[in-house]
């Protein structure tokens, strides 16, 4: 007997044409540019919360992951675990329906660079994505 | 396609309310360019910023309409511009006043064939001599007016009583008594330099008890004198009562030692509080020495056709000649003002009896010429000073709250008093330099008995009234007014109060009482706590400024207000007692008799209650189910 795996189309993807939300980050002539697939809205937010820091939100002041005070906190591994722990933490109360799949933090020493490789699925549908970001002096995601 | 006209909705006023909004607008007008609200959206970030923008907007609308009215605003520099739009000088502290007796020897002479005081070493002392309270360096009296020891009338007697005698039994000196009032306050003196004339120019004094100013001065001693606003161009000016100013009137300077006249002051200022407390001074635009009639048109002289009459039809104004008249006042230019002015007052003003002793500073000079040396430094030394009762009326400045309600009152009165509540707002604007009034009441005399030589009739005037006043010492209780607090309430009274009233100043009765109370605590209450909970609620029921001449007091709010403590289950009892004598107001009050339906009424002369002594005459006890 066949076993049936059941997967959810979201909705917002079955109308492509249709805008879902913003793309970060902002560029173009006028900066601001439409996100007409869940993954890329979905990795847009990602990286709005993990760029956003804890109480920089107006009236939000729980929102955003807090990664950049950890910049200047010594690369050792219980920064490394700390790391991994805000990240879950704030995709298990902001993203409910993002699954993570594996997180990576890395660190170069002699470039004082952190490196955050995260992947992560949409529960119940089939969209994968993996979002890198690279905190040093110039952030780049 | 035609644009869609979008509905806006104008009723959202904070954050929440306009997220909502826009969302619901994203949702309505662009439901294929934005569909995703999510928290972590970059897009609804976007929506909360111009939220917030909304929200900080919209504040700032309300506050500047709020700040606009003065039954609503809440910062204190609107509140004093707004107090004194409405015709209320608002006060930043209040001086207490005194009487002081002032006394000197003489030395006798027999010049005129008997013994008499000899009145060339009588002292002339200046106004704005100041007495220092000998317990107390920092606090200051001043007098308010000249002594003069050769000036004796009904209105201001010298007591003179032989002091010493000589070998033969003759008087050798004579001890002279005056009595005069002294205000609170240190006389401080303070120079500005003014070089081109500024239009409207401005200085400010940076105390902060600043009472009253006594003058202004400009390097040609030129008086400035302080106005209500710059419009007016004349003052009330008071001169001695003397033949050389009115020989007409002087022969009543006996009981009218000052005359009461009009001056136009083209040197004037106005001064205003700010919210620091430090005093402005506002000068005026003009800058021409010239007569206004000079420098423009005079409609008064058109026409009169009178030979060597002015008419100036054919002069050539030029238009802004009109800036420089002296309409709103002279602007002072390359000159020096010395700005004297007092600063002190507060409740520690309020000094007791025979505390001011010390002469601190002030012009005294003896009036006879030629006079023995060592008689002279004799005199100049028994010169004393002391006052037999305590000063009255020092307070705290106006609080926000006080301004507001004081410019809400005084500006129906428009300066004049009409109605009780004006009365009332008037004994209260009196300005500080007089004292205090700390409460306030009157009442039509409708039941005056008039002495008529065959009956006693009852008439039913009402332009006779009864004004009842307290004033407050200074551990801020109630106590009489002085004399000269009434004296100076009775003379600021008579400019606003109408022809046919007559008021009569008394004292009103201070009725001094006690609270017991019998309270049962909840369980696992602290009972000590229970009982400051409710100790701290009935002193700031019973505090002295939140009551009013013949207020009842309602009983049933005193089982109320402990009910509501936290921590009391059940007032058994609440008892009021009357407190009299030893330190309390002389007058006993039959409170059981007073008490209907619980409910204490004061008596029918006009009374307040007072907890005089909020730690010792509010007792409570716990007691047990």
């Amino acid at each position: 007997m066949a076993t049936y795996n059941f997967i959810t189309k979201t909705q917002s993807d079955i109308f492509p044409n249709r805008g879902i939300g913003l793309a970060i980050p902002f560029n173009g002539n006028t900066g601001i540019n439409s996100t007409y697939l869940t993954k890329d809205a979905v990795r847009a937010n990602l990286l709005n919360f993990f760029l956003t820091a804890r109480r920089e939100r107006v009236f939000n002041p729980s929102f955003g992951s807090g990664l950049r005070n950890l910049l200047f906190e010594p690369l050792t591994d219980n920064n490394r675990a700390s790391i991994r722990s805000f990240i879950e933490e704030g995709v298990e109360t902001y993203f409910p329906q993002v699954k993570i799949e594996d997180i990576t933090v890395g660190f170069r020493e002699d470039d004082n660079q952190a490196l955050i490789n995260f992947k992560y699925s949409l529960r119940n549908t089939n969209i994968t994505d993996e979002l890198t970001i690279t905190f040093t002096n110039v952030t780049t995601i | 396609m035609s644009q869609q006209s979008k509905k806006i909705q104008y009723l959202n006023k904070d954050f929440d309310a306009l997220k909502q909004r826009l969302i619901e607008f994203a949702e309505t007008y662009y439901p294929d360019t934005y569909t995703d609200f999510n928290e972590a959206s970059p897009g609804l970030m976007l929506i909360e910023m111009a939220s917030y923008v909304g929200d900080v907007l919209n504040f700032y609308t309300e506050n500047q309409i709020q700040e606009n009215f003065l039954q609503y605003a809440k910062q204190r520099n609107n509140l004093l511009t707004l107090a004194y739009n409405y015709g209320y000088k608002p006060k930043v502290t209040r001086a207490a006043t005194v009487d002081l007796d002032i006394y000197q020897v003489v030395p006798s002479t027999d010049e005129k064939g008997y013994v008499e005081p000899n009145f060339n070493y009588a002292l002339q002392i200046e106004d704005g001599a100041q007495i220092r309270d000998t317990s107390n360096t920092d606090i200051f009296f001043y007098l308010n007016k000249d002594v003069d020891f050769t000036i004796s009338g009904s209105s201001n007697p010298t007591d003179i009583s032989v002091y010493s005698v000589d070998d033969d039994n003759l008087p050798a000196f004579y001890l002279l008594k005056k009595s005069a009032k002294a205000s609170a306050g240190k006389v401080i003196n303070k120079t500005f330099d003014f070089g081109i004339a500024e239009r409207f120019a401005t200085v400010e004094i940076d105390d902060t008890n600043i009472i009253r100013i006594i003058k202004v001065t400009d390097s040609e001693n030129t008086r400035w004198y302080e106005v209500p606003y710059l419009a007016q161009e004349t003052i009330f000016e008071e001169v001695e009562n003397v033949a050389t100013n009115d020989p007409n009137l002087s022969q009543y300077n006996n009981t009218v030692p000052y005359l009461l006249k009009i001056k136009k002051v083209p040197q004037r200022f106005v001064s205003r509080f700010k919210s620091d407390n430090t005093l402005q001074l506002q000068f005026g635009p003009g800058v021409s020495d010239n007569p206004d009639e000079v420098i423009i048109p005079n409609p008064d002289e058109v026409g009169l056709g009178l030979p060597y009459g002015q008419d100036k039809l054919t002069t050539a104004w030029d238009p802004s000649n009109f800036l420089y008249t002296q309409t709103y006042g002279l602007a002072p230019a390359n000159t020096t003002l010395n700005v004297e002015y007092v600063i002190g007052g507060g409740a520690a003003s309020n000094v007791s009896a025979n505390t001011l002793t010390t002469l601190h500073t002030g012009s005294i000079s003896l009036y006879g010429n030629n006079l023995n040396g060592n008689l002279s430094t004799t005199v100049l030394e028994s010169l004393a000073f002391n006052n037999p009762g305590p000063a009255s009326g020092g307070g705290a400045g106006d609080t926000n709250e006080q301004i507001r309600q004081n410019a809400l009152s005084s500006y129906p009165t428009q300066l004049r008093t009409v109605t009780r509540e004006d009365y009332i707002i008037r004994c209260y604007s009196l300005p500080s330099r007089y004292g205090i009034i700390s409460k306030a009441y009157i009442v039509p005399e409708d039941t005056i008995k008039t002495n008529f030589s065959n009956d006693n009739m009852y008439s039913n005037n009402i332009s006779n009234m009864s004004l009842y006043i307290l004033s407050e010492n200074t551990t801020g209780t109630l106590t009489t007014a002085n004399q000269a607090l009434k004296q100076n309430l009775e003379t600021f009274l008579s400019e606003y109060r109408m022809l046919t009233d007559a008021v009569n100043i008394k004292d009103a009765f201070i009725i001094n009482l006690g609270v017991n109370f019998e309270i049962i605590p909840r369980p696992n209450f602290s009972t000590t706590s229970v009982i400051n909970r409710c100790l701290q609620q009935l002193k700031e029921y019973f505090v002295t400024s939140k009551w009013q001449i013949n207020q009842p007091i309602l009983i049933r709010d005193i089982y109320t207000l402990l009910d509501k403590v936290e921590g009391v289950q059940t007032v058994e009892d609440v008892e009021i007692i009357n407190k009299v004598g030893e330190g309390y107001s002389e007058y006993a009050y039959d409170i059981a008799g007073a008490t209907i339906k619980q409910i204490l009424y004061p008596s029918l002369d006009p009374s307040i209650f007072e907890i005089k002594y909020p730690d010792i005459d509010l007792q409570g006890r716990i007691v047990s189910l």
